[in-house]
């Protein structure tokens, strides 16, 4: 499998076009918590301070985990940086893992058609019939299951488009991952995007990274 | 087909998924949903979406991704280096003392930090290295810090007490309250553990020739002051009142930022980049486990399981200390086979009503849950803490690593039957605080 | 059309899915529950499989639940549907009757306000079947009592509905929104000074050994209700519609006198016991609140956008 940003061909740059997009919504996704972190000191403060709460700091930031997780998964995906456990798929033959790795393929892309599908139509009918959450500030109940139909379809593409698992050349590669940070020093790096040939987590293996 | 019979079905899915290496979330997520449309049609898969609304817009939920941040932002800045350096400084003349650092540093790593790999990487990648070039063996060195790293999820801020209370409704502060006791007696288990050891086989962990005077000390101390000052910032602004744990995370996170920034020189753009790009990455990997772990628990709920575990438990003629001692077993076992994050929001919801209806309290059966991932992340085969280690110091083989971790399973049983035994333990500090 | 109903059952593929976020602990509410599941099961009507306590469906999803038919008769608080669905705030505006015994009558399921409140949400594929007119808020206070709008100014107040929201503003205080769980400390901490809320409230989270204060008037009021889907309660047989009716009765009737009882003999004494003091404002004071909330029914008629509907429920209110 050749890896998606170096081939040419209608396969090669519907990859690049899909990683582009779930690129992006990762970066949206990492925005978002830069966002949460300074609107809650607001808040924080604003109440404090001048005894002036906002009415939608809580409302907001609470929308914003749902944000934060499904705008990063699509890209997480295609890039391999999902928690999964090795343990059997290393000890199987490479065509078990073939199989294994398609059966991955479309459970994934079965369950983001799922989740497209139903948050699409609690969409529709969130906007027909005009539901909003309750209290002062209350978000449009469609504005989230947009946002959640938007990352099932995008799921959908990562999981037919890319392989269930980094390519081997992108493979384990700590120094590369986000969270060593930019810095060569080993020492200063931390593992929560840790790989190993047991256990793949916590992070992509993009290394032009998720934050631009 | 009978409700059981698809809730089989759908356990059985999940396994072989998880085991063909399908990302967890989906494992979690296609299993839930598939039982969901067989025990209820279509209006089972209408779940969905609810399920992820739900579960994703918790508000106690919004510390998660904060803490995450807290933590990428201080691993960036150097100060693992320092604590450890610290540590040492101060343990020089103890038996063991590089590995009594080891659990010092985690210890104190683990009240800034809410994930236990995150603590393993950081310590493990000074502190192995360290050991092993002063003759330290290999299990010893490893073990030290495999076992301790995992101190991060009990000593608040913790993500585990985070999860709990997003499913249970019991107060974050209080269960942070909770884990500290606990946490600081199992630091202090785990050191006493090490030092004992090496004081009884030197062998394996050659006495220090190192010493230092205690100006060295003091500067030491005073290189890791303004890391100790966001420690008491944090915890200090919820349990004064200033602040909700939620405030005190994104206080903490920019402050966190701002210290790596200003005194460690540590943050430019592209720093700041990175970092927010990984609290998205390991935020998402673990808040789509625990969304899907949601959809799978609604395809339990509406299949009655919580209803029948908790009539069942709670029909037991038996006291219930033996069934809360049958389900740490369980969970002992379980916790071997599943990620730790999965054990909590799989068996939360199931378990959490009948150790209601027997009459515990469920912010001691937080801390006892706690206790179990402590040890699911150091057990064989699955054990997220065992592989970070492999990863961070690559030349360690695998089976000196379950070996240097066995006897700390031990350490956190005597720590769960002490907290069966005097719940106080947990309970007291929470009713003190709150 | 959207939210095609393909995962609608009717009666007779077994019993009718209920749900609500109310736990069995709640006694002032979870026998009106119980009431109305009976009463719709001996008129002949289906029988029920309820999920209590937010197990299928919690607070926030009730109502979406409810339109894709993930249940078919939910029981759930009116400030949790009157965000989306303004007709339900007639019962809730501050000071819309200012005597319970009226207030109580005006929501009779057999009344014209409940039928002009069905005619309402009938456009939206709800259908109330039957409420409880909870007993009027309180005010409540941590460190002084309210008796004047003055005394609510810069008090950080925690609110659960977009009319009790409204509410606060135009007493000047600021609304906050937060989950039940979060509010005893909150309260502890200073996070917020005050709340907004009904008796039942206090009572389920022990707030009544931190809160120090309760005025007692009509600020506020919810109804607690069955809903089901519109078009679903059309299609079934005269006979389980009738059933359904009897429920909402029985929810109305039943389960309102136990709430009450439970509120007078046992919540209200708790409260007090815990060390809350009743402040019972003066008719001057009285005047006073009413004159500054007098915006919110603005509010709330523009939010429904529908003057001779709106005109036509305060006149109903009125006459009760
Ligand atoms: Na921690
Ligand atoms: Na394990």
């Amino acid at each position: 499998m050749s890896r998606p940003d170096t081939a040419s061909g209608p396969l090669a740059a519907a990859r690049r076009a899909v990683l582009a997009t779930t690129r992006a919504a990762a970066a949206l996704a990492a925005l978002v918590v830069a966002a949460m972190v300074l609107t809650i000191t607001y808040d924080a403060l604003a109440r404090y301070l001048f005894a002036a709460p906002t009415d939608w700091a809580y409302p907001l930031n609470t929308a914003a985990v749902l944000g934060a997780t499904v705008l990063a998964v699509p890209h997480l995906y295609a890039t391999g940086g999902h928690i999964a456990l090795d343990l059997i798929h290393r000890g199987m033959s490479p065509r078990a893992r073939r199989v294994a790795d398609l059966v991955t393929g479309a459970a994934t892309a079965l369950l983001g058609l799922a989740i497209a599908v139903t948050a699409a139509r609690s969409a529709v009918l969130g906007i027909t019939l005009g539901l909003t959450g309750a209290g002062t500030f209350s978000i449009p109940l469609w504005i989230p299951d947009l946002v959640l139909a938007v990352s099932g379809a995008l799921l959908v593409a990562a999981a037919l488009l890319f392989p269930a698992h980094p390519p081997p050349d992108g493979a384990p590669d700590v120094a590369a991952l986000p969270g060593a940070g930019p810095t060569t020093d080993p020492d200063v790096g931390t593992g929560t995007g840790t790989t190993t040939d047991t256990l793949v987590t916590g992070a992509g293996h993009d290394d032009e990274g998720a934050g631009r | 087909m009978a409700d059981g019979l698809v809730v089989g079905l759908a356990v059985a899915l999940l396994v072989v998924l998880i085991g063909l290496r399908t990302p967890i979330f989906v494992a979690l997520g296609l299993s839930g949903v598939l039982g969901l449309l067989v025990l209820d049609g279509w209006r089972g898969v209408e779940l969905l979406p609810l399920a992820l609304n739900a579960q994703l817009q918790e508000y106690a939920l919004v510390a998660a991704p904060l803490y995450i941040l807290l933590g990428e932002a201080l691993a960036v800045s150097g100060l693992g280096r320092d604590l450890f350096a610290a540590a040492h400084r101060w343990f020089t003349r103890v038996p063991g003392g590089l590995g009594a650092s080891a659990v010092a540093s985690s210890t104190v790593f683990g009240a800034m930090s809410g994930v236990s790999i995150s603590s393993v990487a950081v310590i493990g990648r000074m502190a192995v290295p360290e050991m092993l070039s002063r003759g330290y063996r290999p299990a010893f060195a490893s073990g030290s810090v495999a076992a301790s790293g995992a101190l991060a999820m009990l000593i608040p801020p913790s993500l585990m007490f985070i999860l709990y209370s997003s499913i249970t409704g019991e107060s974050t502060a209080a269960l942070f309250a909770g884990g500290i006791v606990p946490g600081l007696l199992l630091s202090a288990m785990m050191i006493a553990y090490v030092v004992g050891r090496a004081s009884l086989r030197p062998a394996e962990a050659p006495r220090d020739t190192e010493t230092f005077s205690w100006g060295q000390r003091l500067r030491a101390l005073g290189s890791v002051a303004p890391a100790l000052g966001l420690v008491v910032l944090v915890l200090g602004s919820i349990y004064t009142g200033f602040a909700t744990p939620t405030e005190a995370a994104a206080v903490g996170a920019l402050a966190a930022l701002v210290m790596t920034a200003v005194l460690y020189r540590a943050l430019g753009w592209t720093e700041l980049r990175a970092v927010l790009a990984s609290t998205a990455a390991v935020g998402a990997s673990i808040l789509a486990i625990v969304a899907a772990a949601y959809v799978f628990t609604q395809m339990l709920v509406v299949a009655r399981i919580p209803d029948t575990v908790s009539d069942f438990v709670v029909g037991l003629d038996v006291p219930p200390w033996v069934v809360m001692v049958a389900i740490m077993l369980v969970l002992l076992v379980l916790g071997c086979l599943v990620d730790a994050a999965s054990l909590l929001l799989v068996v939360t919801p199931i378990l959490e009503p009948a150790v209601s209806d027997l009459g515990y309290d469920p912010l001691w059966f937080g801390v006892l849950l706690v206790v179990n991932l402590e040890m699911a992340v150091i057990t064989p085969p699955v054990g997220l803490n065992l592989y970070t280690m492999k990863s961070v110091v690559p030349e360690l083989d695998m089976a000196e690593i379950f070996r240097g971790v066995a006897p700390y399973l031990l350490i956190e049983a005597a720590l769960l039957g002490l907290l069966i035994a005097v719940p106080e333990l947990a309970t007291f500090l929470p009713g003190l605080l709150i | 059309g959207c939210g095609a109903p393909t995962g609608w059952r009717s009666p007779a593929d077994g019993p009718v899915r209920a749900a609500t976020y109310i736990p069995k602990s709640y006694d002032d509410l979870y026998p009106g529950v119980e009431a109305t599941l009976d009463a719709v099961t001996r008129a002949g009507g289906p029988s029920f499989d309820l999920y209590d306590g937010g197990t299928l469906l919690g607070a926030e999803q009730l109502l979406p639940g409810l339109l894709v038919g993930a249940a078919d008769l939910v029981f759930q608080t009116s400030s949790y549907v009157s965000s989306s669905f303004p007709a339900l705030g007639a019962m809730e505006l501050p000071f819309g009757t200012e005597d319970y015994a009226r207030h109580r009558r005006v929501f009779d399921p057999d009344g014209p306000l409940v039928a002009l409140v069905n005619d309402e949400l009938a456009e939206k594929d709800v259908r109330l079947l039957g409420g409880m007119p909870l007993t009027y808020e309180y005010l409540w206070t941590v460190d002084r009592p309210i008796r004047r709008p003055e005394d609510v100014a810069g008090l950080r107040m925690r609110v659960a509905g977009e009319i009790e929201g409204e509410t606060v503003k135009a007493l000047g205080g600021a609304p906050v929104s937060m989950g039940s769980a979060e509010v005893f400390e909150a309260l502890q901490r200073g996070t917020i000074d005050g709340m907004l809320s009904y008796l039942g409230t206090v009572v389920s989270r022990d707030l009544q050994s931190i809160l120090r204060y309760g005025t007692r008037c009509h600020i506020g009021s919810y109804t607690f209700d069955a809903y089901c889907r519109a078009s679903w309660y059309a299609a079934l047989d005269p006979r389980t519609r009738a059933a359904l009716d009897a429920g909402g009765r029985a929810l109305y009737r039943e389960g309102t006198a136990t709430m009450v009882a439970v509120h007078q003999d046992d919540y209200l004494p708790q409260v007090v016991a815990g060390g809350v003091e009743i402040v019972d404002p003066t008719p001057a004071e009285l005047a006073a609140l009413r004159a500054a909330t007098e915006p919110v029914r603005a509010r709330w008629e523009a939010a429904l956008g529908k003057p001779a509907v709106t005109g036509r429920m305060a006149e109903i209110v009125r006459t009760a």
